[in-house]
C-alpha cells in the first residue's frame, strides 16, 4: 500500500519534471532556431554577392554550411524553384517558410520578420535584395538578444515549476 | 488528532512558499501573488472541516 504510494507520487513528481524541462527547453530551441536562420541568410549574402549564380544554387549552397532549421528553408525554397512549376522566388520562399515553420518552435513575430524578406527576394537587383537581408539580419538578431534574455529566465522557471508542480499535486491527493 | 493533515499543510506552504520566490526572481508578481492566494486558498479549504468539527465540541460543551 505503501510501496504503491510512494511509486504513484514519484511517477507524477517525474513526469511533471519532464513536462516543466520540456516546456523550458523550446525558449533554449528558439533562440537556437533563429541563430540558424541567421547563419543561413548570412551565408546567403556571400553567396548573393560574391558567387554570382542562380538564386536556387546560391540557396542551395548557403544551405549546405549548416544543418538545421535555416538550411531546411532554403533547400526547400530551392527545391520548390527548382521544380520549374512557375513560381516566383517571392511565393516559394513564402511557402517554403509556411511549411517548414510548423515544425519550430518560432514565434509569429520571427515568422513575420522572414516573411518580409519575400518582398525583395528576386525582385529587384544584388544590391536591394542585399540591403533587405541585412535589415532583416538586424532584426533577427534585435528577436535573438529577446530570445537569450527570455531564455535566461524562462528556462529555469519551466523546470523549478514543474517539479514543484508535481510534488503540490501529490501532496494535494495525497 | 489528524497528523496528516499538519503534514500535508506543511507540505503545501513550503512548496508554495519556493514557488513564490521562484516567479518573483522571474519578474512575474502578479503570477506569484496568485499562487500565494491559491496555497491559502486550498488550505483553508483543507481546514475547514477542522473548524467546523471544532465549532460542534463547542456547542455541545455548552448545551446542558
Amino acid at each position: 500500500m505503501l510501496q504503491g504510494l510512494f511509486l504513484g507520487s514519484l511517477l507524477v513528481i517525474g513526469s511533471a519534471s519532464v513536462l516543466g524541462w520540456q516546456l523550458g527547453d523550446r525558449y533554449r530551441k528558439r533562440r537556437q532556431q533563429l541563430e540558424d536562420i541567421r547563419l543561413a541568410l548570412q551565408v546567403l549574402i556571400t553567396e548573393i554577392e560574391y558567387g554570382q549564380v542562380p538564386l536556387p544554387e546560391a540557396l542551395q549552397q548557403a544551405a549546405k554550411v549548416r544543418p538545421g532549421i535555416g538550411s531546411k528553408v532554403l533547400f526547400k525554397t530551392a527545391d520548390i524553384l527548382l521544380e520549374k512549376t512557375g513560381q516566383t522566388p517571392r511565393d516559394a520562399w513564402k511557402e517554403a517558410l509556411n511549411q517548414e515553420a510548423t515544425n519550430t518552435v518560432l514565434h509569429t513575430e520571427d515568422i513575420d520578420i522572414l516573411l518580409g524578406l519575400s518582398v525583395s527576394l528576386g525582385a529587384s537587383n544584388t544590391k536591394d535584395q542585399l540591403r533587405y537581408f541585412k535589415l532583416t539580419i538586424q532584426r533577427l538578431e534585435r528577436m535573438i538578444e529577446e530570445a537569450s534574455m527570455a531564455e535566461a529566465s524562462g528556462v529555469r522557471l519551466f523546470r523549478y515549476l514543474g517539479v514543484l508542480g508535481g510534488i503540490l499535486l501529490v501532496l494535494l491527493s495525497i | 488528532m489528524n497528523l496528516e493533515i499538519i503534514l500535508q499543510i506543511a507540505g503545501i506552504s513550503m512548496v508554495v512558499a519556493i514557488l513564490h520566490t521562484v516567479l518573483e526572481g522571474a519578474n512575474k508578481k502578479e503570477l506569484a501573488q496568485m499562487v500565494v492566494l491559491g496555497g491559502v486558498i486550498v488550505v483553508v479549504w483543507l481546514i475547514i472541516g477542522l473548524v467546523a468539527e471544532l465549532f460542534d465540541t463547542v456547542q455541545t460543551l455548552f448545551r446542558f
